[in-house]
């Protein structure tokens, strides 16, 4: 009897243990995002996730475990798109660059966002407060649509890096001045108004190669779209286009005479570059700048934390992000028009978690996670934070960031982006090599292979 | 009879899970990538997959950036394979010299290279070849007051990675020599040592019949190997700059794992596959047949 009643309450105490773990189980949610390695923004994205824990616990009725995977950018898309294919449920949200927005979309793979943006307020005030910049770079396919596939991870544009101490020295101020009859730029203001031709005669200035030191370091890489980037930007801003966004003709645009010469332009910046900046990506432009072995270097706003981190960089309270010079046409105007960098994050069609991942999404457009971010050294998206003089006085970049938004642009968004994108990878660095003599045959290669592809897809009728 | 029908039966049990592997793991995935590469199918499109044909075949023939990359790859090919010949067989006969001292401790070292992974040996030399501070520009600024960019040149580029696979490579080649002059015959060699045959003669009529079927072997593995070299190049130059380093394995994995164009992919393959298949019959055809290897 006595032995009975042990028993009883064992079973009882079993019976309980179980029913508060299937309980614990059944509220704790695990959301899977995959981000970009080694960059830092998407690695904020997990730092900042026991916020929206926080936040879940006390406003959804239920706690979240968010994992996160990365890959770098160049191995990111194929572990993505491998998930896609199988259709697996390895991931609730992707962090993807915006360029595979079409590619994803038109497959299936990720989650439409129209429906879900109407019928939250909250969320469509988020993105009515975003940049029209931003919403047709990091949301849209097909480009010029109002069909919405993701959301702004973080923004980013091309800023540029320059040694503010170098620009202030007397001595080298007085030499610059008596070499070329000008003075250095000096403020943020004097670079809003530089154009190429000025600015070049600047890191003519600062380029030494007998003391190891060099004016500029910009990316030529041939890995992933280090030099499309770049190259791009100058087409763009010489006044040049890559493409006619209507009919998808290349030939006459990509060639033209204009983005030959831009094309011609930047390639002929190396000789302002330290030795082996022909195969320089963004590590590489950062490490030449934080070791303090380059002037300026024109790169990304959301990678500049090394180089104002003490710990890392010799020249950590030395620089001062402006934004890149422009192209000044016949009529003295300046025209400035450069790539967007950032990312927008995607909510994958076969996560289990759709609600969850919705919910992190929404949450992170509340003006307390965007300010998080953005004081952890993120560039948020929402107009009412960045606008703000408290945001653009709060890292070294954001004011260069903000300013570079309005007349920024991004590649394609078709399905086709990789194939488009390898053919300017390959013919750009072939001639930033040496391998090609001339920008013009450069340029018509791509012209004629991205027609190829774009008939191939469906895309160009002849 | 009853025997050998049980021991047929017997054979055959033990040969199953042999066969089952292979058609599991070799034969079915070979005729599904032959079966894809018939159509147009991107895997991340959503596209349902369309028959095309040959049309992925002769697209490929038709396109002149293949045909690049074939001459790229043919040239990685024949230099390093011919480089590591001469290079393995010198050292090979070094070796097997009886007045070299110290071969206990020197023969590990010299089979070192090839026994590193090829994407650290590449990112070793990528760090060697380094404009900055590379240790062989190093020497060449401090001799010669040169900075040579290595993997940042269109002409350099392509030796600069040919370099690395005869460095790791060669000792391969050492090997396989070493073991073939271990199989010359003594006796035929105190015959020409008593007929007083020149060196010539002797490497001609006594140790190249012998050393041989390893000589062959030896080329068609290096042959095959080199044929679908990936990692050293992908972690040093990525194919670039340009395309000058950009070999026919490294399209493939663009165009199955970048693009996902599986079907273009899969016809690149089984292109490649056909090629290894005539390199495997060239060394059939070449390798002695057991009466010609009596001497």
């Amino acid at each position: 009897m006595r032995k009975k009643g042990i028993w009883a309450v064992v079973c009882l105490v079993a019976l309980l243990v179980w029913s508060v773990s299937v309980a614990t189980a059944q509220e704790k949610v695990t959301l899977r995002i995959l981000g970009i390695g080694g960059w830092y923004p998407s690695e904020l994205a997990l730092k900042l996730a026991p916020l929206f824990n926080e936040y879940a616990e006390k406003n959804l009725g239920y706690s979240v475990d968010i994992k996160a995977d990365f890959a770098p950018f160049t191995a990111l898309y194929e572990k993505a798109a491998a998930a896609f294919a199988a259709h697996s449920d390895a991931y609730d949200i992707v962090i993807v660059d915006s360029q595979w927005l079409g590619a994803f979309s038109t497959g299936g793979h990720i989650m439409q966002l129209n429906e879900l943006i109407e019928s939250d307020p909250k969320l469509k005030e988020a993105v009515e407060n975003m940049y029209p910049e931003h919403r047709a770079a990091y949301m849209t396919y097909p480009d010029g649509s109002d069909q919405y596939w993701g959301l702004p991870q973080e923004g980013d544009d091309l800023v540029l890096y320059v040694r503010k101490d170098l620009l202030e020295d007397p001595t080298e101020r007085a030499n610059f001045k008596a070499k070329y009859g000008f003075d250095l730029p000096q403020t943020y203001e004097d670079f809003r108004n530089l154009d190429w031709e000025t600015f070049e005669k600047v890191i003519e200035f600062f380029t030494r190669p007998d003391q190891n030191f060099y004016g500029f370091a910009a990316e030529y890489s041939k890995e992933y779209d280090f030099i499309s980037d770049h190259v791009m930007s100058f087409i763009w801003t010489w006044g040049g286009d890559i493409i006619d966004w209507n009919t998808y003709k290349v030939d006459g645009i990509m060639n033209s005479d204009v983005a030959i010469e831009a094309l011609e332009y930047y390639v002929k910046l190396l000789r302002y570059q330290p030795p082996g900046a022909v195969t320089y990506g963004i590590d590489q432009c950062i490490n030449a700048m934080a070791q303090g072995q380059v002037f300026s270097t024109l790169t990304w706003a959301a990678v500049g934390k090394p180089i104002f981190d003490p710990a890392l960089s010799k020249v950590a309270d030395k620089v001062m992000v402006v934004m890149p010079p422009g192209k000044r046409d016949k009529d003295g105007n300046l025209r400035r028009v450069y790539c967007l960098g950032g990312q927008p994050w995607v909510i994958s069609n076969y996560s289990k978690h759709k609600k969850e991942a919705i919910d992190f999404l929404k949450w992170w457009y509340t003006d307390e996670a965007q300010w998080a971010f953005a004081k952890e050294g993120g560039n948020p998206v929402i107009r009412t934070i960045i606008d703000t003089e408290e945001f653009k006085n709060l890292n070294p970049w954001n004011r260069a960031y903000v300013d570079m938004i309005p007349g920024g642009r991004d590649f394609w968004h078709l399905p086709c982006y990789a194939e488009l994108l390898l053919v300017q990878q390959e013919e750009w660095t072939a001639y930033a090599s040496g391998q090609i003599k001339d920008a013009k045959t450069a340029m018509d290669n791509v012209a004629r292979r991205q027609e190829e592809i774009l008939r191939e897809w469906g895309f160009l009728k002849d | 009879m009853r025997r050998e029908t049980y021991l047929t039966q017997w054979r055959w049990r033990f040969l199953l899970p042999v066969l089952v592997f292979m058609v599991a793991w070799n034969l079915v995935p070979l005729l599904w990538v032959l079966g894809m590469s018939f159509y147009k199918l991107n895997l991340v499109s959503g596209i349902p997959p369309r028959y095309l044909g040959l049309n992925n075949y002769l697209s490929l023939l038709n396109d002149r950036y293949f045909w690049d990359r074939f001459r790229i790859t043919f040239s990685y090919v024949l230099i390093a394979v011919f480089l590591e010949i001469v290079i393995g067989f010198a050292l090979g006969f070094l070796f097997d010299s009886q007045d070299v001292r110290g071969k206990k401790i020197m023969l590990p070292i010299l089979f070192a290279p090839m026994m590193i992974a090829p994407v650290a040996s590449g990112v070793f030399f990528r760090f060697m070849y380094d404009p900055h501070w590379g240790i062989i520009n190093y020497f060449l600024r401090k001799f010669f007051g040169i900075t040579i960019q290595f993997l940042e040149e269109a002409r350099w580029a392509f030796p600069a990675v040919l370099a690395v696979d005869v460095w790791m490579w060669s000792p391969f080649m050492a090997l396989m020599c070493l073991a073939g002059l271990q199989a010359v015959p003594t006796h035929l060699l105190e015959a020409a040592e008593i007929d007083r045959l020149s060196w010539w003669l002797r490497f001609r009529h006594v140790v190249f019949p012998a050393i041989r079927p390893v000589f062959t072997l030896g080329i068609l593995l290096r042959t095959i190997d080199a044929f679908k070299t990936f990692d050293t190049i992908f972690v040093m130059t990525g194919g670039g700059p340009g395309n000058t380093t950009e070999v026919l394995s490294m399209s493939l994995y663009r165009m199955a794992f970048i693009f996902f164009n599986t079907g273009k992919a899969s016809s690149l393959a089984i292109v490649m596959l056909f090629i290894s298949i005539a390199f495997t019959s060239i060394y059939l055809m070449l390798i002695p047949k057991q009466g010609e290897r009596e001497v």
